[in-house]
Order: C-alpha cells, then structure tokens, then sequence
C-alpha cells in the first residue's frame, strides 16, 4: 500500500462526507497532501515549488513554512501580484514569509532555496567562527581605533 | 517493558476536559505498575526532538495536584532514532494536531521494530467532518491515515467506533485492523479530584442552588448541540422553573452559540455557563444536577454519561449506538434534532416517583473503575510484543557458512576464524566446484571444512551473470540443505575476527543481534554509476517498503548470525525474489525485525574498513568498538591507514590488530569532528539566514542557469564532507541533459589550491550529496563551483568563502 494512496483515499472519502452535509474543504488536496509528507521542522523549497499555480503555491508556502493557513487579509494582499510568473511570484512569497518575524518563531529549517538572493563573493567577516588568528593579533585590532580598524578591514578585504 | 507515551498535549493545555482526563488516570495508573518502564515525552519543535518528562514529578503534579506543571520537563532529549527497538509506543493523548505528524514518526519508529498502539476516541473527524474544525480534520486525517497503515493495535473505548473504523477500512480497500475496545473509567476517588482547594467554587454553588437544573459538562461545540437545550428552555422548560448549567469551556465555531447564550434574555436568570470548573466544582454540580444532559450527535464514548450515573444522577441522552453501549437502559434517549422530545424526558423527571424510581435502578449501573481500564489498556500494550515461539540460545552456535570463490582470500581469513572464534568448529564453504581440491590440501587448521559446492546448490540451475543476483540466488539456494545448521553465523572470505569472538556478540539475551551500517532510504552508492552493490541495495529497498518492512541497510561487511527457518520463511513467501539480487543481509533481517520484533535487536555495526576510503560514503553511524575487519589488502599499500602492518596472520595478530583499531579509530573520529564541524555551520547558518546551507541550480527565465550557494562554507581541514546538491529539474529540461559540475578550492588569489573535482549529473538523481575534500593547511580559502552543459555553451559559476577549522 503506498503512503500517497491511502492519505489521499481518505481525503476522498471525507470530502464525499462533507458534501453530503453541504459543505466543501477549503484547503486543496494538495495542501493536505503536504500535510502528510511534511516533516516537523524541516520544508523543501524545491518541492514546494513544483507547484507552478500561484494561488496554490501561496496556501501551501504558509501551510508548510508558518504551520497555519493564509487567512483572508493575506489572500487579498497578494491579489494584485497572482498573475505575475511563478518563479518571480514564489521567490516573492517565500522571501517575505522567510524574513518575516513569525517565521523566526516556527523555527523551521528551510533548505533547497533557490530564491535566497546570492550575494557576489567577497571576503566574509567571520563572526564566531574560530580562525585561529593568533590571539595577540585580535587583542590588538580591538584596541585599534575605528578609522584604524577600517583601514585594516579595507587591506584585509573584509570591508 | 519500555513503552514510550508521547504527552505534549496534555502538557500544553491548561484545563483538562475528556481526551486528557483519560490521559491523566491511565498514566497515573501505569506509572503505579512496577513491572513498566515508562518513558514520558513532551515533544518540542525548538530542538526537534523529544523532551523526557520527571515520572515521580508527573505522578505527583497529576495524582495529588502537587508541584508544579513547569518543572516536569527534565533536560534530556530523546531523539526519535533513540526509541528502542522492541519496545512500544502508546499513543494515548490527543496528537493530531502536532507539528509531529505520524506519517513522519510512525515509518521511523517502524524501522526499528517499535510496536505502535494507539488509543482512538473517536473518528468523528471523518465521519463528520462539518461538526469540527477544517484544520483538525485535516490534521485528523493523516493521523488516522498513519494510524491504519501502522498501528499494531487500535484500542477503542466502544464497539460503535471499531464498527466505524472498520467501514473505514473497508471503504479504503484495506485490511481491518486489530481493535479492542476497552471502556473508560469513571470512578470518582479523592485521585480523581484536583483543585485549588476542597470546597466547590461558591458562586457556581449559589447558581446551583437557584432551582433545579439540568448540567451539561464538556466543551462548547456544535457537535455537542447545546442549542438544543436552550430551545428547550425556551420552548417551556424555563417556565417551570428548570435551569441549565453548561461547565465546560468555549470550543471552536461557536461564535454564534456563544453569542445566543451569552445575549439570551434567560442567561443569568435561568441559563448559565461555568467556564473551566475545577472537578471539586464538577462533582458538586453532577452531584446536585435534576439530571445530564447529553444530546450530542456523535461521540467516542460519553464520560459525562458514566460521569453522572457514578454521582447518581439521572441522564438524557442522544438516541445513538455509542450512547446505548455506554448507559444501556439506564438513560432517557431522544432524538437529538427534537428539542420537545428532550423537553418530555425532563418533564418526566420533575414526576416525584418517576424521579425516585430512576435514581434508584441508577444504583445498579456498573461502571468500568479506572483501575479496570488502566489494567485492560496494559494487557492491550502488552500485547503487541510477541511473547517468542522460541528464544535464540548462543550455546548451539558453531558454525559458520561463507560464499567464497577465491582461495586465497578463504585461506587467509581462516586462521582468524580458528584464533578469535574459539566456538566456531566447522565451516561450510560454498563455493565453485573446482575449488574445493585446493582447500581441502592447503587447508590444515582445527576447523571441520564442509564444502556445498555450486553444482550441488544449483542442481542444474544456471548461475546469474551478475555479482550481486549470483551471490543472492547461490545463498538463498544454499539455504535449503540440511548440512546448514538452523542458526549459524554468515560470513564473507574476507571478515576478518579483529579479537576473541565469543556467540555473545551475535546471541545476547535471547536476541539475535543485527549490525546495521545505514538506511536504505538515504543510501545514494556511487554517484552517477551506480555498481552491483548499489543496485543490489535499490532493489532490496524496493522489496522491503513494498512489504511494509524496515529499510536499514545490515550489509555491514561483518559475520552476522542467521536463523535459516526465518531466512526460507521470507523466500518461501516471496520465491521471486530469488533471482532477483537483492542484499540478503538486508532482506534477511529487516524482515526478522518486521515479523519477530522480540528477538531481533538491531544495533549499529562494528566492522572496521567499512567503508573502505572516506571518499566512498558518509557515516551514518559510528561504531563503537570494532570486532570485525573487512579486509581490503589496498589499506596496507604505503601512504595507507595500515601502512607497515601485516595483512597475514602471524604471532603479532593481536598486538598489530590494536594498533589497527586505533589507527581506524582515529580516523573514523576525524570524519566525525569533520561531520560535526559542518553540522555546526549549518546551525549558525540556519540561525543568521533563517535558512540551511544549501547548493541549488535553477534554469532562468532566459534559458540561462543560476546558481544558488551559502554566502560562506566552513569544512574541517583535510576532510571529507557531503554537501547537499540540487539541480532542479528546469535545467535539464530546458537547457540540456549532459551537465558536469566542477567544483575546487582555490586562494583569494585565485589560485588553485586542490585538483579541479568533475562529476557527471545524473539526470535521474538530481538531489545528491556531493564528497568534497577540503585542503589541508589554510584557515580560509574560496570554494568554488561551476555547472556547465557539455553540448551549449551555457554555464554558470559560484565562489564563496569556506573557512577551514
């Protein structure tokens, strides 16, 4: 029996069991199909973006990355950009959801974001991460004053 | 025995009404039964794990009310890979609507051969999806959906939902599962009873105290239909002089509801609501009430129903089967759309000797004791783990049985077998017939040589070209002979014992023991041209998740005991499977763990030399000790791990295989100081760029390739790491199909500073992790990157930092 089959069988069902008492699911199949194969911190952005409807794509990206479901206000607010091309609509999307507080506070581990915005290499200051500089020489950049340190950044390529 | 409960809901609410009133007596219950180990988790998204919960603390906090909720959590994660085979995992509490879905916890937790038992209130989600919210019908569905696939037991509180859940089943088209239902508990004892003080809360008492009344307890939902009742009281009750008490708390989608009742002309005078009563408080209003009320239009079971009946208080209650199973004839039904009919049955009760009558039958009303149901639900646990047909015994161990078609290879290894396997005394070889008149004339230690030789195994079968199909289809017919003890210990000819073997390392406990090395699921093989091996473990993949099986990989390149009858069990069941190359180490014991948990303990393996390069794959677990060698003669060559040691044996084996152990030993920890290193980078990452590390290659609107990189990488020196790698399908799609990535590391200079890597993409495999070495002394340095189609001229390149620790 495949994990598709059996989640989206029961879909099926229960969406006949809503219709008998007159109502309908607003969530899509596909959403819920996520549901099921999402894991409890982690989303693929590549997966999610295999879905090249806006609309779709909008529901599934607040389901999967915010764990709740775009309400009305969001819907409407992102009306005006539904026609633009998936891939533009989707880096849009998942750019704003992602530097949103609230997704600070899901702590979800995105991964596969071929969105992120690629900045052209340059020389990183590190921060935190032991470089083994000798220790003699941190001491004495930090005592150096700013337009010093500057000038030390400039030579390191670090500015 | 270990039983696991998850109970992150009951942790998160602060009022307790239904699913975790039950959560509380039955786990108050099993922490009083000596004979469980239980764990107790509250799971917590922040690390991705579980957090184990303080039993004493959790007795006392939910038993005498004492403590406080706060300091249950104790420090220690469990992770999920840390649930012990063989144990159980009862789900008690109500877990749909968790970030943990079962559709992701319950694969894992089968992997390891954990029994899952789950206690289902009710599948009212699905049979009516409008009395709930959309989001938990959702979430419901996967849970259920989990459920039916892997569940070992569903314990029900009424027949009237394993009636429901079979139609279920059938409706889906899959087997029904194993159900019992197991009614709940309703005895009111001082352990029942927490609240902030002994008394009852004085305002509600002076409600109470206003006239008769009839109480609903529960939440506030339109399922429930508390708007039955207020039209009741609308329609007459009220008028002659009879109350309604609804305690409880505000549910969902019962704004309007709430809005009716908190605006009636009556509330106040006549209609009354008690938001989150303490059960002091609950006791009182039962104790007082003119009767329940009860006129629900689908439930699990009906505590409040048991819950009066146990106070002597008459109940009316819903004419439907779950409410007939539970109160048989000692409740008043109605119709629950006929708000006249319930306003008849309360008028019946104001009749004084009708009222004295039902109270007094009332009196013989039976209930189930929580107690009764705490020890049902364990003998259901219990249940789940097989007691075995038979309990392994090393002692009858003393024979091992090796595949081997190279002499030379055999004949070295022997002289292992005979100094560190003292219980070992015969070997059978299987092995080509022109074979056997050398071994037996070299051959001239103290083990019996028995010999199965092809033309025997294949009795006129042709032998599969193929390494793996050959060496599968020569085992699972060499399997069949009598000469073949019933367990015997599996071997190649080149595992090498590293040390004294005793059958303790294979038999222990009454466990045979199983070595895995990795998951099937996450094995990628040689990336691009995948060997007989990888295919070999693709098809066992295949084989094992289409019969419901675990998928850990127990190729571990190691002796391994085998149970022959199980091994023929599976290719009785399955004889395609013969000729079709799977690994039988696989396939032999993942099916041992699915069908006979309780005497297969899987553990991580403990072969040294496997893998044979750090180039070849990552480690998904690293051993703790070594016993075993996987002999490759390459890793004495100079410049090699084992340079300047001896691959023969000779009278300086055991010293020189210590100096073997911690020379592997410390490389192996290298690989996973380097793992670790590139794990904490993905942490910082994730942390500054709300976002993991990842490498990913898209095709452009203008038919040109962008890559996606980190802003910097970090490796440990001289070291082997897996990044992750996507291409996404646009590009081969729509630019080309022949793609190579080249990727080295160069200077700020932008000089090289390692050979330039080339790897072909497989444009079936486009998600891959990618072996990168980084150079040896640098603190910092570029990594670059470049994704090119061989037939276009397209291409597209990437550097970023990679500072090197």
């Amino acid at each position: 029996m495949e994990n598709k089959n059996i989640y989206s069988d029961i879909f099926a069902i229960v969406s006949e069991n809503m219709r008998s008492a007159g109502t309908e699911f607003e969530e899509s199949e596909e959403c819920y199909m996520l549901r099921c194969s999402s894991e409890p911190s982690g989303v693929d952005i590549a997966k999610l973006s295999k879905q090249t409807d806006n609309r779709k794509f909008l529901e599934n990206a607040y389901s999967q990355l915010l764990k709740r479901n775009a309400d009305v206000n969001t819907i409407n607010a992102w009306e005006s950009r539904i026609d633009l091309p998936y891939r533009e609509f989707q880096k849009l999307v998942t750019g704003s959801i992602i530097n949103s507080a609230e997704f600070t506070n899901t702590h979800v581990r995105v991964r596969n974001n071929f969105y992120t915005e690629n900045k052209p290499y340059r020389s990183v200051a590190l921060s935190g991460v032991s470089t083994a500089i000798p220790e003699k020489l941190v001491r004495m950049y930090r005592r150096m004053p700013a337009p010093l340190k500057k000038t030390v950044k400039k030579i390191m390529g670090m500015g | 025995m270990k039983i696991y409960i998850d109970l992150s809901n009951l942790m998160s609410v602060d009022f307790l009404t239904g699913i975790q009133r039950v959560v509380k007596e039955i786990v108050i219950r099993m922490l009083e039964n000596d004979n469980n180990e239980l764990v107790l988790m509250d799971y917590s998204f922040r690390r991705d794990s579980y957090r184990r919960l303080d039993n004493k603390k959790f007795y006392e906090y939910f038993a005498h009310g004492t403590g406080d909720r706060k300091f249950l959590s104790l420090s220690e994660s469990i992770r999920f890979e840390d649930i012990q085979s063989g144990s159980v995992f009862f789900e008690i509490d109500s877990v749909w609507n968790s970030r943990l879905r079962r559709s992701y916890l319950f694969p894992i937790l089968k992997q390891k051969g954990v029994g899952i038992v789950t206690l289902v209130y009710d599948i009212i989600p699905i049979t009516h999806p409008q009395f709930c919210h959309e989001n938990t019908v959702m979430n419901f569905m996967v849970y259920i959906g989990a459920n039916i696939k892997y569940a070992d037991l569903i314990i029900t509180s009424a027949q009237a939902t394993i009636d429901a859940l079979n139609t279920l089943t059938d409706k889906l088209g899959v087997e029904r599962k194993n159900c019992v239902a197991i009614p709940l508990g309703s005895d009111f004892s001082e352990k029942n009873v927490s609240g902030k003080s002994n008394k009852p809360d004085p305002e509600v008492v002076e409600i109470a105290r206003k006239g008769k009344y009839i109480l609903m307890v529960g939440t506030v939902e339109p399922r429930k239909n508390h708007s039955l009742v207020i039209d009741a009281l609308e329609n007459g009750l009220a008028e002659m002089g009879v109350n309604a008490i609804f305690a409880g708390r505000i549910g969902w989608n019962v704004e309007e509801l709430e809005d009716r009742m908190k605006n009636h002309s009556l509330y106040g005078k006549n209609l009354f609501f008690i938001e989150k009563p303490d059960d002091v408080t609950v006791d009182y209003l039962y104790k007082n009430a003119l009767a329940v009320a009860f006129p629900t239009f689908n439930e699990g079971f009906g505590l409040p129903v048991i819950e009066a009946f146990m106070r002597g208080t008459p109940v009316i209650a819903s004419d439907i089967k779950v409410l007939h199973e539970v109160a048989g004839d000692f409740a008043d039904y109605f119709n629950p759309n006929d708000s006249d009919g319930f306003a008849q049955c309360v008028k019946n009760l104001l009749d004084e000797n009708i009222y004295k009558s039902k109270k007094e039958s009332i009196k013989n009303f039976k209930p189930y004791t929580w107690d009764e149901s705490a020890r049902d639900m364990q003998k259901a646990v219990e249940s789940v783990i097989k007691k075995p047909e038979f309990i392994p015994d090393g002692k009858s161990l003393r024979q091992l049985v090796c595949l081997t078609a190279r002499n030379d290879d055999i004949l070295a290894t022997l002289p292992y077998i005979e100094n560190f396997m003292p219980f070992i005394r015969e070997i059978v070889l299987c092995c080509p017939d022109k074979n056997v008149d050398e071994l037996k004339e070299k051959y001239r230690g103290r083990l019996v040589l028995k010999f199965l030789t092809d033309s025997e195994v294949l009795a006129g079968e042709p032998l599969p070209d193929d390494h793996s199909t050959r060496n599968f289809f020569l085992r699972c017919h060499a399997l069949k002979n009598p000469l073949i003890d019933d367990v015997f210990i599996m071997t190649d000819d080149d595992y090498r014992p590293l040390k004294e073997i005793s059958p303790e390392n294979f038999i222990e406990n009454g466990c045979y023991r199983a070595y895995y090395c990795y998951d099937l699921n996450l094995w990628q093989g040689t990336y691009g041209s995948p060997t007989s091996f990888d295919v070999s473990m693709k098809k066992t993949l295949e084989f094992l998740s289409e019969n419901g099986c675990p998928t850990m990989m127990y190729s571990s390149h190691q002796m391994q005991v085998i149970d022959k009858r199980i091994f023929n069990d599976m290719t009785e069941k399955h004889p395609e499977i013969v000729s079709k190359g799977l690994c039988d180490w696989s396939a032999y014991f993942n099916w041992g763990v699915k069908n006979h948990p309780e005497i297969f303990r899987p553990e991580p393996y403990v072969s040294m030399g496997w893998p044979g390069a750090r180039s070849d794959w990552d480690l998904y677990v690293v051993p703790e000790e070594f016993l075993f060698e996987n002999h490759y003669s390459v890793l004495y060559e100079k410049g090699r791990v084992f340079e300047g040691l001896s691959d023969t044996f000779n009278e300086k084996t055991t010293e020189e295989n210590q100096v073997k152990i911690t020379r592997y030993m410390a490389e192996l920890l290298k690989q996973r100081e380097g793992n670790e290193v590139y794990r904490s980078y993905c942490n910082a990452y994730w942390v500054q760029h709300r976002e993991l590390p990842s490498f990913t290659a898209l095709c452009t609107d203008d038919s040109n390739i962008t890559i996606s990189t980190p802003t910097y990488v970090q490796f440990r020196n001289s070291c082997w790491t897996r990044v992750d790698i996507l291409i996404d399908k646009s590009v081969t799609e729509e630019i080309s199909r022949k793609l190579i990535l080249e990727y080295w590391f160069s200077d700020e200079t932008g000089e090289n500073m390692t050979p330039v890597g080339r790897i072909r993409i497989d444009t079936d495999n486009l998600e891959f992790k990618l072996p990168v070495k980084s150079p040896v002394f640098c603190e910092r340095c570029v990594f670059n990157m470049k994704l090119l189609a061989e037939d276009k001229n397209v291409s597209a390149s990437a550097s970023m930092t990679a500072n090197i620790i």
